[in-house]
């Protein structure tokens, strides 16, 4: 499945471009770059959201012009996420006028009521990248990730509590490092499905 | 009805891309900003993908979602994963299932000690049982009989401690008891001394009745001048035609070489006075005569003064005494 957009290399974003957002996010390097994946994976999911087919790439450039602006206009009174929010609205507009919107391809175009219910063998491929991708993470982080999402029959509130406070942390905090996990977790998997399909081709 | 953007049914609609396009404004500047809001889109949309993956959504969530997710292939991606993360881990559950059944087995076949111990030979049971009960036979007597031996000794230690308290107060008592009789032996041993100094007196001047020389006699010791003015007034008796009062004043401890012995009216006027009155020294006390002229004595209360002079001629009032005079 072959999936193009014109929001190619047009305005990459810069190490120095880079620094300069990270800095306005905030003044420990890492808490910025924290802040910054979590800016990312924000934008990526408002296009989701939004119903573009291709979230990350508009994310990447609705960064690269986040950074831009910063670099032009030193005295920004909005807050960075609202002023992503604002060329994000912007470079999706953007998408939906691109001719180049009309290259996807046909298979991606699939009918909205064909409800995949038969396994297919990319399914079988994504549970073995899931088990592998489980194995690299710590064992903390993997026993959030079992407890916390088992089928919502037997998961009852009070099993995330009592996680919640083996762990620590509030049942909100829970969430959120679970929600992280998981984000973290697709990704790998994600890649490790891309990498052995490309091997399997 | 007014809707709230943070209701599960709003975000599902935003999901779904149902709602205007105010709406969904709305609701991105407010999860874009606060970071709670933007958990709960997250968390609604992760419920949706699991219970999809797992079969359980409403028919009609599921037509919905099917209408928006799976014409996505982003959203497929998602749907993808959450199968495989439903699938794991439900077998995880299985196996820890399996395991737990099977540690439950095994615990309670290392727990059936009792049935093994059934499995043992008859005569061995009996010896092992009436070991056990005799054991805990003397184990029982053992601590009962430490209990009593302990609750004994304290009672001694207790009524010990009480009979040494007694005899504390005891022994404090009768050390105030010495103190007290050693005053007054020491009161009644200068009595003594002025008394037979009072009979040596009368012995060496002697007395005779009707004679132009008749004398009476007072003696008196240094330390009653001394006193705090408390004790009873003496009692001079003259008897009729006695023209001297000798009287003797004991010095049992002294630091003047000379004294001077004053009469006094009761209101305080002077009447007689002797000075450079030179102690006499005894075996038993040193002592001084003065000789009053009855003339110059009243009836009823009269006072004498005595005082030490020093070598340097310095006068120090030593106490007075006051004499109840009758005459007869």
């Amino acid at each position: 499945m072959k999936e193009t957009t014109s929001f190619g290399k047009e305005r990459e974003l810069t190490p120095e471009d880079l620094k300069r957002l990270l800095t306005r996010l905030a003044p420990d390097p890492e808490v910025a770059g924290g802040k910054y994946e979590e800016l990312r994976r924000q934008l990526i999911k408002f296009f989701e959201w939004r119903g573009s087919f291709f979230p990350d790439e508009l994310a990447d450039e609705t960064i690269n012009r986040l950074a831009q602006k910063i670099k032009e206009d030193k005295e920004i009174k909005k807050g960075i996420n609202a002023l992503a929010l604002g060329i994000a609205r912007f470079v999706f507009l953007e998408s939906l006028k691109r001719p180049d919107r009309r290259r996807v391809e046909m298979e991606v175009l699939t009918d909205v009521a064909a409800p995949p219910e038969q396994r297919d063998e990319d399914d079988d491929l994504w549970l073995a990248c899931l088990k592998e991708c489980l194995r690299s993470i710590t064992d903390e982080n993997r026993e959030i990730i079992l407890e916390y999402y088992q089928d919502e029959r037997r998961a009852k509130i009070d099993d995330r509590r009592l996680l919640a406070a083996k762990l620590g942390i509030s049942p909100n905090g829970l969430f959120s490092r679970a929600r992280r996990i998981r984000d973290k977790l697709e990704q790998c998997v994600s890649r490790c499905v891309k990498r052995k399909s490309k091997g399997a081709a | 009805m007014e809707q709230t953007y943070s209701s599960e049914d709003l975000i599902k609609q935003y999901l779904f891309g149902e709602l205007s396009a105010a709406e969904q404004i709305a609701l991105e500047d407010e999860y874009f900003i606060d970071q709670a809001k933007y958990d709960q889109l997250r968390k609604v949309e992760e419920e949706l993908l699991d219970r999809y993956a797992r079969g359980s959504l409403s028919a009609t969530d599921r037509e919905r979602f099917e209408r928006c997710y799976l014409a996505n292939p982003a959203r497929r991606r998602h749907l993808k994963f959450a199968r495989a993360l439903a699938q794991v881990i439900d077998e995880e559950s299985a196996t820890r299932a399996a395991t737990w059944s099977e540690q439950i087995v095994g615990h309670r076949r290392e727990l059936s000690w009792w049935s093994q111990f059934a499995g043992w030979p008859r005569g061995l049971r009996f010896a092992l049982s009436l070991a056990a009960a005799i054991a805990v036979l003397v184990i029982g007597f053992g601590g009962a009989w430490l209990i009593l031996e302990t609750s004994r000794l304290r009672a001694q230690l207790a009524a010990a401690q009480l009979e040494s308290a007694r005899q504390q107060q005891r022994v404090e008592a009768q050390t105030q008891q010495i103190v007290v009789l050693e005053a007054q032996s020491r009161q009644l041993a200068e009595e003594s001394e002025r008394l037979k100094a009072q009979l040596q007196t009368m012995k060496e001047t002697g007395s005779s009745s009707g004679s132009g020389s008749a004398r009476a006699f007072l003696a008196l010791s240094i330390n009653e001048f001394r006193g705090s003015g408390d004790q009873e007034p003496r009692t001079l008796i003259i008897p009729r035609g006695a023209e001297e009062v000798r009287l003797r004043l004991d010095l049992p401890e002294h630091e003047f070489s000379t004294f001077q012995l004053q009469l006094l009216t009761a209101d305080g006027r002077e009447v007689y006075t002797r000075k450079d009155l030179r102690p006499q020294a005894t075996r038993a006390v040193d002592y001084v005569i003065v000789d009053l002229p009855v003339y110059k004595i009243a009836s009823g209360d009269n006072v004498i003064a005595v005082s030490g002079i020093s070598a340097t001629g310095e006068v120090e009032i030593l106490g007075k005494v006051v004499i109840k005079v009758r005459r007869q």
